[in-house]
């Protein structure tokens, strides 16, 4: 059977093609102003990398943009889709950790990888792929080079701030008090991860939790959660599409 | 508006009818034959010949039956009572004549059984002291007359008191039935009764009196003066008060000692109270904890005297209920008004 | 309107509270903001035609207003007899209104209670039925209510209430019937009359008209559970607020009637998931929670909330029926049954979200918060945990009275059903 998931971000948009259980194809493409084109073209782009002339699969979309990307077809939420995803692939984790473009998700779940219990924080960046582009741009790089730095350093400044316009202001007087650019980036990857442990706490810990997301690609920001947590971090390869991965699964089961 | 406080009337007043006048109508018919009765010993005192002579007890008259429960089971009830006397008298009496324990054992077992099974409900529906300090409750409300509420404190310390009766009385009765202190029995025989304000109100009912004022010399001055105060109390304390005399009554505190651990319970589901504390403002003793009680689901108390009267003001549905041997018989429930 | 003396008793009038411009036209922003809301929840087929009652009185308050001397309350602690034994008439003045909160923002800080900016708006701002009330009561429940006496004593005179941190009858008793009859004084004061015992019983009668109504209406839900949503029954709540109670009293039975006789197939709410509501103050007209829950297929049968169930369920028990005995009776409905997050113990109200999630069937708990009240966030951070324990499905919705979160709101509340329904508690 195949199917497809399409996963619109509120920064990316993922779209899968399933096929018999497999990964068969995958695109991914700036969200931008316009999420009903960016749908389809990257459901598209995901069926040419499958190898799949342009048909209607049964698909279902999920993700921030999925009642305004009006593809048709059954709409759930990311929760569920991460859920299904992350069960798929890490059968064992007990629990999901989705770092997004502009929102957090931690998921519990329960045997057979039903939900029990989940927490979002999507009201402030901080831990988002936002948040570290803001951090990343004080500190003159990008994700990969904050890690980069981040690995360097002895150990980590403090950042006080939880909000991301404020962080940014503490990052730049950190600066200007001749705070080394490893210290801080470690501070910022140790902050994240308190701010994600503390909603991990609202749904119970879990004994392993898969890491999902566009954060998960960041070393740093695992080894970081793993220190925070002091649990085991599962991350599947292709962390990115493991929600539009859970929304073609559901696909499957109608 | 209160089901239960209806029918609870209704078994009072029947009551309170039976026990003063079931002596006119029985005429010592009832259970004859079947208990065998106590009886002075030969040259010791008896209602026959009490300190005082009490008119309200006439030559003729009979109790209907050979029983001693709980409270308002007067001996001075116009034609004998119902009951021969209450539990505090019998124990008084045959206290001083020394009657030997295997004649007792019955009357006791019977006392132990009624109070095993319903507790302190005695006080509550059956007690003619009670019906008569209800009424007086009544009048105070029928003219808005403000209640007195008393506190905790206070309550406890009338509990204290009232041990603080019970054991003096026996420990009396007991010395003078004694061959040392026997000359006294003209004086201190039935300490209790000489001053229990039943024995003052519940003759009036078959339109005797009892013997007021005794001041031949200082016992019976005291006895008198302390019989008068004490009615004085009971009168100001149940119009004022509502039950909060029950602390003190000393059969109320022997029967209390079964309420916990008796079939009869009050109890409650305490997920659906809301602590509103409507119970607490309807209970008659004052009690707080079946409003405050969170955890516990069965709620007697020493202090309750099982007139339901919370069961009817609760609003919760099924939040109290009364059971008997686990089986709910009552519950309370929203009353509509309109 | 009245302005207080220099020096009232509750509040010194030695300096000033701060100006507020009104801007011209709030009133009908506010009109046409309320009606929004109304469209928002669309028409369906086999409505109760009695809910248009209670919408009207929502909409034109004016029109179902008792006659009287009007005197505005806050929150749910003032009793209401009080007031109509003392020859007013209460009206409650609690609002979700931006329009009210945007006036607010001249004065209040970005940081305090979105209800109280919103309710200090109304009544700086002439919103609603606060243009018309002689005099505010106040209780100071909360931070916010306490801090907004002295702003608003310029504007009418305001007679505060404390309440105390405990709810415990044993102890604060007292101390609420030494409020209580203040409240009675200063009210006599203003209105000519005092609350005398006659007064009083007239009043607390009157008011279990409202209670045996809603209590009826209650009925007749359990026996038709899919004719009434949880918005339909938040508008009867919400009329209840300004309507002369015995008016109110009469609609609320003939609708009750009317559910009855719609019966187990009503169109509208079949399948709809049910779930229980709690937490703070869902006040009209800031009803977008409302309005999600029913769009994503579920809808809410009971509820804890001070806004809906909670100001309409609990009568006035009176054991004793003198003056005392009224007054003891309304502190303990007033205080005692409250289950404000206000006070130390919160247990009963613990117990009364588990008890209605059994009782109603439902799937489970939405707490709905604002998010600058430390009580009820704490309180739902607790109820989190004792509901987990009960296996009963908890979610947290932290949000303020503007509509710029409906989709973080919508997300959230669909992934919830999700959950709810993988796990197999939908009827």
């Amino acid at each position: 059977m195949i199917t497809a998931g399409i996963d619109v971000g509120s920064v990316a948009t993922k779209a899968v093609v399933l096929r018999d259980g497999e990964l068969a194809g995958k695109a991914l493409l700036r969200t931008g102003a316009e999420p009903r084109t960016v749908a389809r073209r990257a459901y598209l782009s995901a069926l040419t990398d499958a190898g799949l002339d342009e048909c209607e699969l049964p698909s279902v979309v999920t993700g921030y943009g999925r009642v305004t990307a009006q593809m048709g077809g059954r709409t759930v939420t990311e929760i569920l889709s991460a859920a299904r995803g992350a069960y798929a692939v890490a059968p064992h984790a007990d629990g999901v950790i989705d770092l997004g473009g502009q929102d957090t998700k931690v998921i519990r779940l329960g045997p057979e990888g039903v939900v029990t219990d989940f927490a979002m924080n999507d009201k402030c960046a901080a831990g988002t792929g936002r948040f570290v582009e803001l951090m990343g741009s004080a500190l003159g790089t990008d994700l990969d080079g904050l890690g980069d730095l981040a690995a360097g350093a002895t150990e980590a400044v403090r950042i006080n701030s939880t909000c991301a316009v404020f962080a940014e202001s503490e990052v730049v007087s950190l600066i200007a008090r001749g705070v080394s650019r490893s210290e801080i980036a470690a501070g910022l990857f140790a902050a994240i991860a308190s701010r994600v442990t503390a909603l991990a706490a609202q749904v119970g810990e879990a004994g392993c939790y898969a890491f999902v997301g566009g954060g998960a690609r960041s070393r740093a920001l695992r080894s970081a959660l793993e220190a925070a947590l002091g649990k085991q971090m599962v991350v599947p390869a292709h962390p990115q599409y493991v929600v539009a991965l859970g929304a073609a699964l559901v696909a499957s089961k109608d | 508006m209160r089901p239960i406080g209806t029918v609870r009337w209704v078994v009072q007043i029947l009551a309170f009818c039976l026990i003063i006048y079931g002596g006119y109508v029985f005429r010592g018919s009832l259970g004859k034959g079947i208990l065998r009765p106590l009886e002075a010993p030969d040259g010791s005192y008896s209602t026959t010949r009490l300190p005082r002579s009490s008119i309200a007890w006439a030559p003729g008259d009979k109790p209907a039956m050979d029983f001693y429960p709980p409270g308002g089971a007067c001996r001075f009830n116009p034609g004998g009572g119902l009951f021969k006397a209450c539990i505090i008298h019998m124990v008084s009496e045959n206290l001083t004549w020394q009657t030997p324990l295997k004649y007792l054992t019955v009357y006791l077992f019977l006392f132990v059984l009624l109070a095993f099974l319903v507790g302190r409900a005695w006080c509550g529906w059956v007690c003619p002291l009670g019906t008569m300090g209800d009424l007086l409750n009544a009048l105070r409300r029928r003219f808005y007359v403000d209640r007195v509420n008393f506190s905790q404190g206070f309550r406890k310390t009338l509990r204290i008191c009232s041990y603080a009766i019970l054991l003096p009385t026996l420990a009396v009765s007991a010395a003078i039935g004694t061959p040392t202190f026997s000359p006294y029995q003209c004086y201190l025989f039935l300490p209790y009764c000489q001053i229990c304000p039943g024995r003052l109100l519940c003759p009036l009912f078959g339109g005797r009196s009892s013997t007021v004022a005794d001041f031949t010399n200082g016992v019976t001055s005291f006895f008198t003066i302390a019989s008068w105060i004490v009615l004085g109390l009971f009168v100001a304390a149940f119009f004022l008060g509502r039950r909060i005399w029950c602390h003190l009554c000393p059969i109320g505190l022997v029967t209390s000692w079964f309420n916990r651990g008796c079939p009869t319970e009050l109890r409650k589901d305490p997920l659906k109270c809301n602590q509103c504390a409507a119970c607490s403002d309807a209970c008659p003793m004052g009690l707080d904890h079946v409003a405050r009680e969170k955890e516990a689901t069965v709620l007697n108390d020493a202090g309750c005297i099982l007139c339901l009267r919370c069961v009817d003001a609760c609003p919760r549905e099924d939040c109290l209920s009364l059971t008997f041997a686990g089986k709910r018989l009552l519950r309370s429930k929203y009353e509509a008004t309109h | 309107m009245r302005r207080s003396g220099p020096n009232d008793g509750d509040f010194s009038g030695r300096y000033r509270a701060p100006r507020v411009l009104v801007p011209p036209g709030v009133a009908e922003e506010e009109q046409k903001l309320q009606e929004s809301v109304l469209r928002s929840f669309g028409s369906r087929a086999g409505r109760p035609a009695g809910l248009e009652r209670f919408e009207q009185m929502v909409l034109r308050p004016s029109d179902f207003v008792g006659d009287g001397p009007l005197v505005g309350t806050f929150c749910n602690f003032v009793p209401e007899e009080i007031v109509e034994a003392a020859g007013a008439v209460p009206v409650r003045l609690c609002t979700g209104s931006i329009v009210a909160q945007s006036i607010a923002e001249q004065v209040l800080p970005r940081d305090a209670c979105p209800v109280a900016r919103a309710s200090f708006g109304a009544v700086v701002g002439g919103l609603g039925m606060a243009p018309h009330v002689k005099a505010l009561v106040l209780p100071a429940a909360c931070d916010a209510k306490r801090r907004l006496g002295e702003l608003l004593r310029d504007h009418v005179p305001v007679i505060a209430l404390s309440i105390p941190g405990r709810s415990d009858h044993r102890t604060e008793l007292g101390y609420w019937l030494s409020e209580l009859g203040r409240l009675a004084q200063k009210l006599a004061e203003i209105t000519g009359r005092t609350p005398t015992r006659a007064r009083l019983r007239d009043a607390i009668m009157r008011r279990r008209a409202v209670q045996d109504a809603f209590r009826e209406l209650e009925r007749a839900r359990r026996d038709s559970p899919h004719v009434l949503t949880g918005s339909d029954l938040a508008m009867v709540a919400a009329a209840s607020f300004h309507a002369d109670p015995l008016r109110w009293a009469d609609a609320c039975g003939q609708l009750a009637a009317e559910v009855r006789e719609a019966g187990r197939d009503g169109p509208l709410t079949d399948g709809a998931i049910p779930l229980v509501m709690t937490g703070a103050p869902l006040l009209w007209p800031a009803w977008k929670l409302y309005r999600v829950i029913e769009e994503v297929g579920a809808s809410v049968v009971a509820d804890t909330l001070c806004s809906a169930t909670q100001r309409l369920y609990d009568p006035v028990q009176v054991d004793d029926w003198s003056r005392s005995g009224m007054m003891r009776a309304l502190a303990l409905r007033y205080f005692s049954a409250s289950l404000c997050p206000c006070f130390v113990d919160s247990t009963a109200h613990a117990d009364r979200v588990i008890e209605l999630a059994r009782e109603w069937q439902a799937a489970g708990v939405v707490a709905h918060n604002l998010r600058l009240c430390q009580l009820f966030q704490i309180q739902s951070a607790r109820l989190r945990h004792i509901l987990r324990d009960e296996g009963i499905p908890f979610l947290a919705i932290d949000t303020e009275l503007g509509p710029e979160d409906v989709e973080q709101i919508r997300v959230r509340v669909e992934a919830f059903l999700e959950m709810v329904k993988e796990q197999g508690r939908t009827q």
